[in-house]
């Protein structure tokens, strides 16, 4: 019988962790989320069933440490040349059982790349956030504050925009910043998180990259308000809210790196972003296959198994052929970003904008794939005891974040044709 | 929310009189009515849906549109019926897709009972149940795929979900896990397409309170909130032969035209009530920091073409089925070409309105995805019609068997 690790991943750069790391979450994955998953769109609000299969993972398995050095108590991935690959395969598996806790769990460490990841490690602010994560016997959730009313995706527009709309301000006094605006979608919001990395301005309308600033803002400071979680189509295991900041204090040191470098290694953050959304996606489609496979190979139709007629079978082909490309394109990014020697800087235009392609074509192929193995199953597609519809109302936001296709396809348009004016 | 559209969208202006548009002007009025109670009851079906569903089938009178004047229903004609039910059907779609979906198999269940060779005291006795004080809803049990217990291939390969048995004047039903279109538990009538014992294709009528018929816990689903479904063990159900309303297999293609209409006109709803919420959004969002109005964008401005070219054919497609099911006989064909078109307007219709609703989902973004804006309800419902009806390659195959003379499969 066929299994999920059929489908192709470059086996000559692979993390050297990567059989321990696939294995040990595939484990965490198959006992404590795939038989319970089918109950967490109803908590969406609450998280009570789902903070126990958090814990085992962030915890008991150690993986809320990933990033941070080894001396400070972490994994030391930071560090790592195969970061990419790496963190790439445990986010896929992760979403293989349920996409939203993929994303809960990456988004913990997305805010952390800014400071733990080679060659710009904060060591001090490291030193600051290791105790929370790595002493904890709690799960503990970090969020990106980036998304803002008036603006949409205009934040994740850096190449045109360059943090100009940015509205949440940060102002110097003294040895502290003082903190004020509205973000609104972070995910891990709604009560979550217990630490922030906020994007502000330094000067409200300025395109000057080094008026960007990314400020780490712990959860429980004066002045920070968490809304309650939003509802949505899917995504139970990611909560989204709005978040205030008024008046809030933090550190001068607080912020990432400083003047231009924010701006900089904030790219990078976008790179990552892709990367891990086409793990989301990537991941999730593998277990699409898998409920496939079983369904196709038990239900009758024109008297054989249902993969057994042609017709059937050139579409099951068709989703096949999908998730094997949308796997290997997203390993070819990790690599990329785990290679800046072969490949440039992951904050460079260029990674930025493949990135941008990759990202976007990947989760259309999955919308694509999603709808069509709905259509395949008739009405079990929809039925949520079979999960498929469950993978298709998660995997949609996917598509629809970081900018959205539109965006991606600005960048993307921008780097490989040189237009000036998008 | 406006009325038809009709100054973006072209329709079949002809065919829509006064009494049509009166109709569709008051499922609308219910439709805003249903969708000014969404954020206080969501999608709560004691509070919001049962109450709006009786509104709308029982105090305006939906669920007996095609019951006979003579029995105390709307009597619409063979010709004009099809595109009133279409239009009613897309209109109580904006304001609710899981009630146009049950509305849709209330309106087949009385079409099959209007095509029976004659019309008689049980047929009778049926259409009057649907001029009672509550939702009289009946689903159809359309054939599926085979899941163990192989019960007769009924229809491109697809299996009968039941068993029946004619002995006598009585007919035995069997069958496990049977899944009904919409509101298994609910429903007070069930329309099931089977084989009988000479291999003739048959829709059989079973009361709902049946003895033998045993119903599961109510199924989770995409979509489709109305639908309180669930799967049906039919335990030797026993009903009169008289219960058989249609037989051969002309009949379930007229039947299944029927169903093909209202489902498109449903999903076509969807897509329009998708179209009034992304008309607001992109009318008053800006982008890039500069003042821009979203639509106002040339990529974004793409974007909506093709959202608005969905809809064109979409609705285009519909209206003309239903142009063509009511004209049946004088203009439109033979029965198998009606047919044909008829399947591929249900090959077409659902995936570009799924595809308009997935589309505006892009451009609103998070807000698309989130409950608020009320889009993604639409787009969970229109996805779930899509998969409910029949596997889409036994409906290619229908298309392929006229066009291509294909006499296998």
């Amino acid at each position: 019988m066929k299994r999920i690790d059929e489908f192709t991943r470059p086996l000559e750069y692979l993390s050297p962790l990567d059989e321990y790391l696939g294995f040990i979450t595939r484990a965490w994955a198959e006992k404590e989320v795939m038989p319970k998953r089918r109950s967490f769109d109803e908590d969406w609000e609450t998280h009570e069933s789902i903070e126990p299969a958090f814990k085992k993972l962030m915890v008991d398995l150690g993986f809320q440490r990933f990033f941070f050095p080894e001396d400070l108590g972490g994994f030391g991935m930071g560090h790592s040349r195969y970061v990419g690959v790496g963190g790439f395969r445990v986010c896929e598996e992760i979403s293989r059982a349920d996409s939203a806790m993929g994303v809960a769990f990456a988004v913990v460490h997305w805010p952390l790349l800014m400071i733990c990841l080679e060659p710009h490690v904060n060591r001090r602010l490291c030193e600051e956030f290791a105790p929370m994560f790595c002493e904890a016997n709690e799960p503990v959730f970090a969020a990106n504050a980036m998304t803002e009313p008036q603006g949409g995706s205009d934040i994740e527009n850096m190449e045109v925009l360059r943090g100009s709309t940015i509205r949440t301000v940060a102002k110097l006094d003294g040895d502290e910043w003082v903190i004020n605006g509205h973000k609104l979608w972070p995910t891990n919001s709604g009560g979550a998180a217990s630490l922030f990395g906020v994007v502000c301005t330094t000067k409200p309308g300025s395109s000057d990259p080094r008026d960007f600033a990314f400020i780490f803002v712990p959860a429980s400071t004066p002045g920070v308000t968490q809304g309650r979680p939003y509802r949505k189509a899917g995504m139970a295991a990611d909560k989204n809210s709005d978040i205030w900041f008024e008046n809030v204090r933090v550190p001068v040191w607080y912020r990432a790196h400083g003047p231009g470098d924010d701006y900089k290694y904030f790219r990078e953050m976008v790179s990552w972003g892709n990367l891990l959304s086409i793990s989301f996606v990537s991941g999730a489609m593998m277990n699409v296959y898998e409920i496939l496979l079983e369904f196709a190979s038990e239900v009758k139709f024109r008297g054989k198994p249902l993969k057994e007629n042609d017709d059937i079978a050139g579409v099951l082909a068709d989703i096949a052929q999908k998730i094997e490309v949308v796997r290997i394109t997203g390993y070819q990014l990790a690599r990329m970003i785990d290679r800046p020697d072969l490949y440039g800087n992951a904050w460079s235009s260029e990674i930025v904008a493949k990135s941008r392609a990759y990202k976007f074509f990947a989760c259309d192929i999955a919308v694509e794939v999603l709808g069509n193995a709905m259509r395949i199953m008739g009405p079990h597609g929809s039925d949520r005891m079979k999960d498929i519809e469950k993978h298709w109302r998660d995997l949609k936001i996917v598509q629809l974040w970081l900018g959205g296709k539109q965006l991606a396809q600005m960048e993307t348009a921008r780097w490989f044709f040189n237009c000036e004016t998008l | 929310m406006s009325s038809l559209y009709e100054d973006y969208f072209v329709l079949p202006l002809g065919l829509i009189g006064d009494e049509e548009r009166s109709l569709g002007e008051t499922v609308l009025r219910w439709a805003k009515e249903v969708s000014s109670k969404r954020a206080e009851h969501d999608e709560d079906f004691s509070d919001l849906l049962m109450p709006s569903m009786k509104k709308l089938f029982v105090d305006i009178g939906l669920q007996s549109m095609l019951v006979p004047l003579s029995l105390g229903g709307g009597g619409l004609s063979a010709k004009r019926a099809p595109v009133t039910c279409a239009l009613a059907i897309e209109e109580c779609s904006r304001g609710d897709t899981g009630i146009a979906f049950i509305l849709s198999n209330i309106i087949c269940v009385q079409k099959a009972l209007l095509c029976s060779s004659t019309i008689g005291s049980y047929q009778e006795s049926v259409f009057k149940e649907f001029n009672s004080e509550s939702p009289f809803i009946s689903p159809l049990i359309l054939p599926g795929y085979g899941t163990g217990n192989e019960n007769p291939v009924i229809f491109h390969g697809l299996y009968s979900q039941v068993r029946a048995e004619l002995k006598g004047d009585e007919i035995t039903i069997s069958g496990k896990d049977v899944r009904p279109q919409c509101s298994g538990l609910d429903a007070k009538l069930f329309c099931v397409f089977c084989v009988l014992d000479d291999g003739n294709p048959s829709l059989i009528l079973v009361q709902g309170d049946s003895s033998g018929i045993q119903r599961s816990e109510e199924i989770k689903k995409t979509g489709l909130a109305a639908s309180r479904n669930c799967d049906l063990d039919f335990r030797d159900v026993k009903v009169p032969k008289d219960n058989i309303i249609l037989e051969g297999e002309s009949a379930i293609k007229e039947i299944l035209s029927w169903y093909y209409l209202c489902a498109s006109a449903t999903v076509c709803g969807a897509a329009i009530a998708a179209y009034e919420i992304l008309f607001e959004w992109v009318s008053k969002r800006f982008i890039k920091g500069t003042g821009n109005i979203l639509k106002e964008n040339p990529l974004v401005a793409s974007l909506l073409g093709e959202i608005g070219a969905g809809i064109i054919e979409a609705r285009n497609l519909t209206f003309n089925l239903a142009l063509h099911i009511g004209d049946r006989g004088e203009n439109s064909g033979s029965p198998d070409a009606l047919f044909a078109f008829a399947s591929a307007v249900f090959l077409k219709v659902p995936r570009v309105c799924t595809e308009v609703i997935d589309r505006s989902m892009e451009l609103m973004a998070s807000a698309g995805y989130a409950s608020e804006w009320q889009l993604e309800r639409y787009w969970r419902d229109a996805k779930t019609v899509e998969t409910y009806v029949l596997p889409e390659t036994c409906i290619e195959v229908s298309v392929a068997k006229h066009i291509f003379d294909i006499s296998g499969l």
